[in-house]
């Protein structure tokens, strides 16, 4: 993993490649790379979908080796959602073969002069680009079925649907999963859109002839990989809990704390709930002949994928996951758990962000466009979004663009990007990790539950009440940190409560880069990247007036429990003083 | 001491106007009834019973499960984190899981770090103690604890809404039934008891 591809869509004659040495981002990877590529190469006041934006694929520092759970994959790029940096990252085979391949990232530059799309194949033996215009419009799926006709079924592909050729503000890049299927995607921001913009239709990965990456100390590595697998697999979370019931496990505690929103954020409780719950859609999917329990990556362990079967026993969807359900399902009152499946496989073939697409049919509910709990509604809403009409392309630019089309106040984004799956009324400490962030509206910015151990920020005192400050602030710098190594978030809980299963993290990293490398590290590298962040956003006009919460967040109370929320901007405005 | 703050599902439990249903199923449909355990059910307690006694002596839980098994708690939908402090109220909603993924299930976990994250909702506990006697709560279990629990209290009784029954046990094979009247049309709440049928 010592060079970077660069590919030139702009170049006279076609595109052109470029492999150079990592140089001045040597040691970097995931988050990491993506941030510091884009704030360093792109200039923030580029249009998103100019040729001036960069789209860096990079898997993460211990990706492509035999760490477990190492084989998340940052996309980064000037949001065309948010307008400021955006990294996102997926699950799915895409990291491991990239890093096998050498390659710490890929860089997609520039922008084809004509209209035309193009695929991208990378093996052992080097890049081919070739431009193919019967690729315009597939379905992910069709597509990756295309690809594996070409290339055979030991490939592993990163594609745009419909939404990123249409350059929709929802689009995803999507990452195939174990079995060859379109189902993992880097979805929040509209990244998607930025590599339809480049022209790129697929980059297909074949690390036929190469091996796992060699670290410097074998068997130190080797045992610390063994620790870090025994920690993860005794933890209730990472070894009980999410390889029985998924990620969707979260829909009744949520539900019950009243901070599940329901029908665009009007209440925090949902009626169907324990319909559409991970012990139910576990038990459903056991009964069809689907599978709760599965990895979406070799190498993962927790394996809180799965695969959902329609009634007749048939493929339909992966296991749709808990933000899926909640934004398809209770966000627009729908407790049918077949129908919200549904919605994730369209979402999946088309190339849109199941949260930002559940929350902008919320929106366009309550603008009267269809009825809350109206589930075949909401699906034509969604295929409108995969053929492009007038409306679809109105709402597949997601909740914020909808809202304003049809003059509608209860919009719940933060720098135009849907907010996720917990009110923050109910849960005030995510509030501030959802206005402070600089990716926008989203949960896995402040994720990483693992700051006591990691001593980010040393003791914060629970009855200060800059304590939620202080957490917020914590989280966000761990996230930052894991989302470089290419770990999983999931890992959190484990290393958490165990401190030798954080030791074996740490002993992982240290091992392969031959470091001795501590929590505060860790530390730093998440502080660095945030650092970036916030300068890029900065000088892309993303002040503190935008770290901030919807206005009805602060006027309508939240039932069960009537609250609103209470953090002030004083005190949002301190999240990043370090 | 099992019982000692959860009452036997006794004509003093149930009133007249709720009817009793028993059932007898195959172990693999068992887990058909935990939706009515997510949603919630009945149970005829003695109010006033702080929660440790409660899962302790009412539900028969030992000390180590209640500390390593039961860390998500909450009591009328609030994250509890003390749970000698909290009462069980007659009328109250009760849900029990375990750790929770994510940072949202590290906030909601009893007494865990990230708990001043969620204080605006957060289980104050119960200042006065409360007059102990006959009373109702409604439970909910969650993840594991649905799969841990539910079977125990499946076969010790709970009171569950007829109309939620009556789709779950459309899905039974008829012998289920036994000699049971049909289900069909019934309103209210029905006490149910459902014993995993005994091979051989």
């Amino acid at each position: 993993m010592d060079k970077l591809l660069r590919i030139n869509m702009s170049a006279e004659g076609g595109p052109a490649v470029g492999v150079t040495p990592v140089g001045e981002y040597t040691g970097l990877g995931g988050r990491a790379l993506t941030s510091a590529v884009v704030s360093k190469e792109v200039p923030p006041l580029a249009h998103p979908l100019g040729e001036d934006n960069k789209l860096v694929i990079a898997p993460g520092m211990l990706s492509g080796t035999i760490a477990a759970m190492s084989g998340r994959c940052s996309v980064g790029g000037k949001s065309p959602l948010t307008g400021g940096i955006k990294e996102a990252n997926s699950g799915g085979q895409a990291a491991q073969v990239l890093a096998r391949l050498g390659y710490a990232a890929i860089i997609l530059e520039g922008k084809p002069k004509e209209n035309d799309l193009y695929k991208v194949f990378i093996n052992k033996d080097g890049v081919k680009i070739t431009r193919d215009n019967s690729l315009k419009m597939l379905g992910n799926y069709d597509l990756v079925e295309k690809m594996k006709g070409e290339y055979g079924e030991k490939i592993a592909c990163v594609s745009i649907g419909p939404a990123g050729e249409m350059k929709m503000c929802a689009a995803t890049v999507a990452f195939t999963d174990m079995e060859l299927r379109p189902t993992r995607h880097a979805g929040r921001g509209g990244l998607g859109a930025v590599m339809g913009s480049k022209g790129v239709k697929v980059i297909v990965l074949d690390d036929a002839g190469m091996s796992a990456r060699a670290p410097k100390d074998v068997e130190k590595f080797r045992t610390a990989n063994k620790a870090f697998v025994d920690g993860l697999k005794k933890h209730p979370v990472t070894g009980e809990g999410l390889p029985a019931f998924g990620t969707n496990i979260l829909a009744n505690v949520i539900n019950e704390a009243g901070a599940y929103p329901t029908n665009n954020f009007l209440w925090g409780r949902f009626e169907g709930t324990s319909k559409i719950s991970g012990e139910t859609e576990a038990e459903l999917e056991k009964a069809r002949g689907g599978n709760p329990t599965h990895g979406c990556h070799r190498g993962c362990v927790i394996r809180c994928s799965g695969i959902y079967h329609d009634k007749d026993g048939n493929y339909l969807t992966k296991q749709p996951e808990y933000e899926t359900v909640w934004a398809h399902g209770a966000n627009c009152g729908i407790d049918d758990l077949d129908k919200i499946a549904l919605m994730d496989r369209l979402d999946d073939d088309f190339g849109l962000d199941t949260i930002e697409m559940g929350a902008t049919i919320g929106v366009a509910m309550e603008a009267g466009l269809a009825k809350f709990g109206d589930a075949d509604a909401a699906i034509q809403l969604i295929r409108e979004v995969g053929k492009g009409s007038p409306l679809g392309r109105i709402l597949g630019n997601g909740a914020g663009m909808t809202g304003r089309a049809f003059g509608i106040e209860r919009v719940p984004v933060v720098k135009n990007q849907a907010l996720p799956a917990y009110d923050p009324r109910a849960i005030q400490g995510m509030g501030v990790t959802y206005a402070t962030s600089t990716m926008g509206g989203d949960h896995t910015a402040g994720y990483a539950v693992a700051t006591n151990i990691l001593k980010v920020g040393g003791y914060v005192d629970p009855l200060k009440p800059e304590g939620q400050i202080e957490l917020s602030r914590n989280l966000q710098i761990a996230t930052a940190a894991i989302d470089s190594t290419g770990m999983c978030l999931f890992i959190a809980f484990a290393i958490m409560d165990q401190p030798e299963t954080f030791q074996a993290l740490l002993d992982l990293l240290s091992a392969f880069y031959g470091l001795s490398m501590t929590g505060d590290d860790v530390t730093a590298l998440g502080k660095k990247v945030l650092t970036w962040e916030r300068e890029f956003n900065a000088q892309a006009g993303l002040t503190k007036a935008q770290d901030r919460l919807p206005e009805f967040f602060r006027k309508e109370l939240l039932p069960p429990h009537n609250v609103t929320f209470q953090v002030s901007d004083a005190e949002l405005d301190t999240v990043f003083d370090w | 001491m099992r019982g000692g703050c959860l009452l036997p599902m006794t004509e003093s439990t149930r009133s007249e106007a709720e009817r009793a249903l028993n059932l007898t199923v195959p172990a693999d449909r068992l887990a058909c009834f935990f939706p009515l355990l997510q949603k919630g059910f009945a149970l005829g307690v003695l109010a006033g019973c702080p929660l440790r006694a409660f899962l302790r002596d009412g539900l028969g839980l030992t000390a180590e499960y209640i500390e390593a098994r039961i860390q998500t708690i909450f009591l009328d939908g609030k994250p509890v984190d003390d749970i000698d402090t909290a009462l069980i109220r007659d009328g109250a909603t009760l849900a029990l899981a375990p750790a929770m993924p994510g940072l949202m299930g590290a906030m909601l976990r009893r007494g865990g770090y990230y708990a001043p994250m969620r204080s605006g909702i957060t289980h104050r506990g119960d200042a006065a103690p409360q007059r102990i006697g006959q009373g109702r709560i409604v439970m909910k279990l969650f993840g594991m604890a649905l799969r841990e629990l539910g079977p125990m209290l499946l076969e010790r009784g709970i009171g569950v809404d007829a109309g939620d029954l009556v789709q779950i046990v459309r899905e039974l094979p008829g012998d289920c039934l036994g000699g049971v009247v049909s289900l069909d049309g019934a309103t209210g709440r029905v006490w149910l008891q459902v014993q995993v049928e005994q091979k051989g």
